[in-house]
């Protein structure tokens, strides 16, 4: 018998909790609900006939069907994140077939950018990020093959069962798979303090985030306000959550090393045997000082302290446990990375150097092989794996040995040093207890028990709370207001028998998610105009019994992805490697794709109320409206870019007013601009100022770097020796590798040396021989002086030169480096200098140049920034006024229609 | 669709969303977080954050004891009652004297270190809190717990939780700014709606994100362009009609807000619009206290423009070595800038009304750490001091104190909770009226409450 089956057999009656506590709702078994009869030609399917009974029963009146092209941007936008394009509007519009929204519905479902934006959703419910958290926040950089996983699982329709089967359970689970180890990132999300010492609480915190995340994502419930004390208000005890939280305690997150190379990522060549031979004996003396550091610190510990410590766990009392926990956690200070080698052996420490330096090597030459960011038990999982380091001082180890020991305890108060008494893993009581023969599973493989009993068919919550974050994610509230509560504090359904039903229909069509979005999204319901009925509003002001389409904001995300779509330049490659933090503001990718760093999120998800902390699952993002949303939408180099990219497309397009503002109304709003619309737009002409009145500047500005022939030019924009800032367009030149700089990309340009080292960390400080740079103006006579910007980290002495005569080079200015003070210093970093001349003295020259004359080596990037300014100080920025039409282009990337779904 | 957007949250809370909205006008004065006894006086709130950990002892808690046991180990009754914190293990068991002369400063005769001989001057407006206590002997935990209440990070700072609570007085500029910060989940919002995060300034001379208009654009074209943006809003508002119109008219406001804030924020950061006399009195003379100085003078400036909450960090006290020059050269850095602030906001009659917080994530151990020529000291959060002033405050006292040595609070011991819960009393806030229904619990600024230091107040 499989163990699935033996589950099967759960007793769901709730046991004795009080008749009230067990009648919730949200406990109940779902039945299919009889589907209402009713009287009217409105309803499309099923779901219109619940909704429409209750129409009925309240005198509400639906609105009529929104137009074809309302129609064809409600869905793009909501089944893709992006808009329509004109073409396909108008497709649609001309559609005679009868089945032409269904067909619509199955294209777009098809789509695989419904994949990108359906698990964005569910990365919100996994409180999925790409870095630990916690004051360390130490970047994840595999943890991107989870997020792939999600958007592939959503464009497979993968069915809801098995997904939350490999997410709680995929290391578990027969027979191994890469998948089924990757989905475990959802586990693995948990923040983690990488810096703290004190392990028992590093762990706890750890265990804490994954109980409550997994309650809240998978049960709809908030379980974490049983970590400290019996939930007040939902039946769930501190018994329930410890026994809950031991399904976890046997594993742990970690950059698990994938069975099969990603295509993705070439044929990279892989690391030999020598490297594994080495790393066994590096861990080996790392091990070996660990044991030897805390041998050395219990030596110091009271004798009865010792004693205890030496009793196992499982054999102390709770009295001992607590002394041993507190006494462990001030020992594990001692194992600290940084500080492990002055206790090592004399003979360790000279091989672990040996070993060092050959790891070091050898990582140099070939890639760490294909891996994810993880969770994976080495007692329960179904097969080994190969773990690789996590950064931080304490990371946490995939110890066999201490995680089969490793065992759920009640904590009092929540407090890990204060363990009361041993608990069994375990589901909630209120759900039944588990039959003996199901016990030993959950002894055997508990997170596969565990997922086997949220995705039997039976559960109450799992099927009900998915349909209802579904419908909630389509019109932006769900049938359950709460969708992340369902317990006593949670909102009441508002139509109970329509999100059984829709739960009901999810599990007997083996789970299929795309389905039941097809059900819904085809619905009557769905397909209504947003237009607002005054006396539906008297009787149901806020449109919770759906007599209207519910227009909403769109998410950070989204309106990020429709900026980019509508003007043109969306880059819609599929999965990957996320985009490195410092390079999303500038990133034409869809937002999913962009760095999820905990606490530095992209600007725009932080101004338009994306994820931020990204610390706990989040059933619903709260809109607020703040004036450094129009801030950045305004002056953000980003939306000004999109505007111009707009404004080009359309100045091609055609030489006439009308066409090209009707270009833009169809690229933005996917329609044409009405009477009264286009009036204002011509004020906005005539008021617009004509073109500049700012003093000429010049308008391109070339810097050239010297030529490095080790480094083909086509490859020095992305890997190059050098990385000049701003829209550079590269081009070959006889002088070397050259640049030339967009006019609109202003006179500022950093530059650092970005050579690729051995690791993450070498050395990244300019080498002088090469650090010659020369910039061209056009017309030097309006430069009067030109700005540097320093950051000194590593260079020492910088010279800068103007004029014609290539002798004579100045000393702009000396850095401290190494506390070594040289000349006069560079007071602070990113200190700005003015290199100031006479227009006059400069006759013919056009050029500035500045040399750095000798650099300190250290690591970290070192950047100088010129910005060449007029007379009155203003700073060139080879700018032209802006266009009336970039000024207009940006205009209607603001509008409240554009930033809406209707 | 704002009263979905509100739900989940108290409503007061909403209200105060609704009012920063500007949805709602102001009169809110019968809001119910207030304390109906007794309205606070301050209605804003500076916290001088000392990034490091200033040492107790060698700043407002003298310990003629310590110095004369110098070089011996923490008398056997202290040692008993320590915490057993695990960095310690650091620190040598053997204390260290204070370096620094105290001296008796004002009326009330309070003793303050050489370290802050300026300061020490305003002793009659300090309220010297000297049992203030925690556990993370960590760096970033302890500065999250002193701006959030707790260790982890993830609840929303302080200033958040005021601007959440009380909105902003002043429309054209954001309600919580942070000046010289550097762990951003020290000006969280945690999980209160992202906007009342706070604004970390930057350092150049654009201070607020995407403030400076493009260039190529002129005033009068982004005039045209608000025109025109608003024209269409309009016209798109009576197209649809009824519905979102209050969420979609807030943004209509906002391009508004925004255009003001452009206009505004520039003259509120210009420093230059100060006297010479002024400026001096902050230190922004002298290369020294250039930096702070500045910091405070700017966070005086949005006060008086009714912004809610200044964080301003300084850093530099983390003296595990040499601390007897590693003290001078922080105190040197910020005296001055703070004793000037504190004369100023009192010459405007801007101190009533605005809280003054000093004090760091935690205080430093009474034991040296690295002897030798230039010894210094481990963190130590068991009992460490911190000042208010203004506000209400009652200045010239000591509240609370520590062990012979200086090691842990003894008498009178303040949590961080309470500390927070008296500066909500300050501004009139009950705190368990202020909340924030997160999860099905009324999540409050003390986590689990606090005690209100009542002494603290005249």
């Amino acid at each position: 018998m499989t163990m699935a089956l033996v589950l099967q057999a759960i007793l769901w009656a709730p046991l004795a909790l009080g008749a009230e506590k067990a009648a919730h709702w949200a406990f109940q078994s779902i039945d299919s609900p009889a589907i209402p009869k009713i009287n009217s030609p409105w309803a499309r399917n099923p779901i219109d006939a619940f909704i429409a009974a209750q129409h009925e029963k309240k005198g509400l009146v639906p609105a009529l069907e929104a137009s074809r092209r309302a129609l064809i941007r409600r869905l793009s936008l909501d089944l893709l994140g992006l808009p329509p394009a004109p073409e396909e509007i108008k497709a649609f519009e001309e559609d005679p077939s009868e089945s032409a929204y269904e067909n619509l519905v199955d294209r777009l479902l098809a789509s695989s950018r419904y994949g990108e934006r359906w698990g964005r959703h569910w990365l919100d419910v996994a409180r999925w990020a790409e870095s630990e958290g916690y004051a360390e926040n130490n970047l994840r950089p595999f943890a991107w093959r989870y997020r792939d996983y999600v958007i592939q699982s959503f464009n497979d329709d993968k069915p809801f069962d098995l997904f939350i089967r490999q997410q709680i359970a995929g290391d578990e689970m027969e027979p191994p798979s890469d998948e089924n180890v990757i989905a475990t990132g959802f586990l693995a999300a948990a923040r983690i303090s990488a810096d703290e010492g004190d392990k028992w609480r590093q762990r706890n915190d750890m265990l804490i985030d994954i109980t409550n995340a997994t309650a809240n994502a998978l049960l709809g419930l908030t379980m974490q306000c049983a970590q400290c004390h019996d939930h007040k208000m939902d039946p769930i005890t501190q018994r329930d959550y410890y026994r809950f939280q031991g399904f976890f305690v046997k594993g742990l997150p970690g950059n698990l090393v994938l069975n099969e190379p990603d295509p993705r990522e070439g044929t990279a060549p892989t690391r030999p045997p020598e490297y594994a031979k080495a790393m066994r004996e590096y861990n080996e003396i790392l091990q070996r000082a660990r044991e030897r550091a805390l041998e050395l610190g219990k030596k110091e510990l009271p004798e009865e302290t010792q004693r205890l410590l030496e009793i196992p766990s499982e054999k102390r009392a709770p009295q001992e446990e607590r002394i041993a926990r507190a006494t462990e956690s001030h020992l594990n200070f001692r194992v600290a990375m940084n500080a492990l080698e002055p206790k090592m052996t004399e003979a360790d420490r000279k091989r672990f150097g040996e070993l060092k330096k050959q790891v070091a090597e050898l990582e140099a030459r070939f890639p760490p092989p294909p891996n994810t960011w993880g969770f994976y038990s080495p007692v329960t999982s179904a097969r080994e794996m190969e773990t690789l380091l996590m950064r931080g001082n304490f990371p946490l180890l995939h110890n066999r040995g201490e995680l089969e020991k490793a065992r759920p305890y009640l904590l009092v108060r929540g407090d890990v040093f204060q363990p009361a008494m041993p608990v069994e893993q375990g589901w909630p009581a209120i759900f039944g207890a588990a039959e003996e023969k199901s016990k030993i599973a959950l002894q055997k493989k508990p997170r596969l028990a565990l997922a086997d009993w949220l995705a039997n068919p039976r559960h109450p919550l799992t099927a009900r709370v998915w349909a209802n974050r579904l419908w909630h994610f389509h019109f932006g509230r769900g049938l359950v207001e709460t969708p992340g509560d369902f317990g006593f504090q949670g909102a009441a359904p508002t139509h109970p028998e329509l999100l059984d039903w829709l739960a009901a229909e999810l599990i007997n069509d083996r789970w299929s998610t795309k389905y039941l979005q097809r059900l819904i999204v085809c619905s009557s319901t769905y397909r209504q105009a947003s237009s607002h009925h005054p006396a539906n509003a008297q009787i149901d002001p806020d449109n919770r019994f759906w007599w209207r389409w519910p227009p909403r904001r769109l998410e950070a995300e989204t309106l990020r992805d429709v900026l980019l779509s509508a003007c043109g330049e969306l880059d819609s490659h599929l999965g990957g490697p996320s985009i490195p933090v410092q390079e999303t503001s500038a990133s034409l990718r869809r937002s999913i794709y962009l760095t999820q760093k905990r606490d530095s999120p992209p600007e725009m998800q932080a101004l338009f109320d994306g994820p931020t902390g990204m610390a706990e699952s989040c059933s619903r993002r709260h809109i607020s409206i703040s004036p450094l949303q129009p801030l950045y939408l305004l002056n953000n180099a980003f939306s000004l870019k999109r505007a111009q990219a707009l404004a080009r497309r359309i100045e091609r397009l055609s030489e006439s007013d009308s066409c090209r503002i009707e270009a833009a109304y169809q690229a933005v709003l996917g329609r044409d601009p009405e009477a009264g619309e286009i009036a204002a737009v011509k004020t906005f002409f005539k008021n617009y100022p004509g073109q500049s009145t700012q003093p000429e500047v010049p308008g391109i500005v070339r810097i050239f770097v010297p030529a490095n022939s080790q480094i083909p030019p086509a490859r020095a924009a992305v890997d190059g020796l050098w990385d000049v800032g701003g829209a550079g367009i590269p081009f070959a030149d006889d002088k070397g590798i050259g640049w030339i700089v967009h006019p609109e990309a202003g006179g500022a340009f950093s530059l650092h040396n970005s050579s690729p080292g051995p690791t993450a960390y070498s050395n990244h400080t300019p080498d002088p021989a090469k650090a010659v740079v020369t910039y061209e103006f056009d017309r030097i006579a309006a430069i009067a002086e030109v700005e540097m910007i320093v950051h000194k980290n590593g260079i020492s002495r910088i010279e800068g030169f103007a004029g014609d005569d290539l002798e004579h080079l100045a000393s702009i200015g000396e850095a401290i480096v190494a506390g070594a003070a040289r000349g006069r210093p560079f007071a602070e970093e990113k200190s700005a200098h003015v290199f100031s001349f006479d227009p006059a003295t400069l006759r013919s020259g056009k050029f500035f140049r500045f040399v750095v004359r000798e650099t300190a080596l250290s690591n970290g990037y070192a950047i100088y920034q010129a910005f060449p300014r007029l007379a009155d100080k203003s700073r060139v920025t080879g700018l032209k006024q802006l266009s009336s039409w970039i000024g207009f282009c940006q205009s209607l990337f603001n509008l409240n229609e554009f930033a809406y779904i209707y | 669709m704002l009263r979905r957007a509100g739900l989940g949250i108290g409503s007061l809370a909403l209200t105060s969303l609704m009012l920063e909205d500007g949805v709602l006008r102001a009169g809110e004065e019968t809001s119910p977080i207030f304390n109906t006894k007794r309205r606070g006086r301050a209605k804003s709130v500076i916290f001088l954050f000392m990034g490091g950990g200033p040492s107790q002892v060698d700043t407002f808690d003298p310990k003629p004891d310590l110095s004369k046991l110098h070089d011996q180990e923490v008398p056997a009754s202290i040692a008993r009652n320590l915490p057993l914190s695990a960095m310690m293990g650091n620190a040598v068991k053997r204390l260290l004297g204070c370096p620094f002369q105290f001296s008796r400063y004002g009326e009330c005769g309070l003793p303050v270190s050489e370290l802050f001989a300026e300061t020490g001057k305003l002793a009659d407006e300090l309220c010297v809190l000297r049992s203030v206590w925690h556990d993370t002997v960590i760096h970033v935990p302890g500065e999250y717990m002193l701006t959030t209440g707790s260790i982890l990070g993830d609840r929303p700072s302080l200033g958040a939780w005021l601007c959440y609570g009380l909105g902003s007085d002043n429309q054209d500029l954001p309600g919580f700014l942070v000046l010289g910060g550097k762990f951003p989940n020290t000006w969280s919002a945690g999980f209160l709606p992202a906007r009342f995060q706070g604004v970390a300034l930057g350092s150049g001379d654009q201070k607020i994100p995407n403030l400076n208009m493009p260039a190529g654009l002129s005033a009068s074209s982004r005039r045209a362009q608000l025109d025109l943006i608003a024209e269409l809003n309009h016209q798109h508002l009576e197209r649809q009609g009824g519905g979102v119109e209050m969420e979609l008219e807030a943004r209509i406001r906002s391009y508004e807000l925004a255009f003001r804030m452009q206009s505004a924020a520039p003259e509120a950061f210009d420093l230059r619009r100060e006297s010479e006399a002024v400026r001096r009195l902050y230190g922004l003379d002298q290369n020294d206290t250039a930096e702070y100085g500045s910091y405070c003078l700017l966070a005086r400036r949005l006060v008086e423009r009714g912004v809610r909450f200044v964080q301003v960090r300084a850093e530099g006290w983390d003296s595990h070595g040499d601390l007897k020059g590693g003290h001078l050269s922080a105190a040197k850095k910020t005296d001055r800038p703070i004793a000037g602030l504190l004369r100023d906001l009192k010459q405007r009659g801007l101190l009533d009304e605005t809280v003054v917080i000093w004090g760091g994530e935690f205080g430093r151990t009474p034991t040296m750490e690295n002897p030798g020529n230039a010894p210094g000291r481990d963190h130590s959060p068991g009992g460490f001091s911190m000042w208010l002033a203004g506000g209400g405050v009652k200045g010239g006292q000591a509240i609370g104190s520590t062990d012979p040595v200086g090691y842990r609070a003894v008498e009178r011991p303040i949590h961080v909770n309470d500390l927070h819960a008296t500066i909500l009393h300050a501004l009139g806030i009950d705190q368990h009226q202020l909340y924030f229904l997160h999860h099905n619990r009324k999540e409050i600024v003390t986590v689990n409450g606090g005690e209100v230091i009542q002494e603290a107040f005249s």
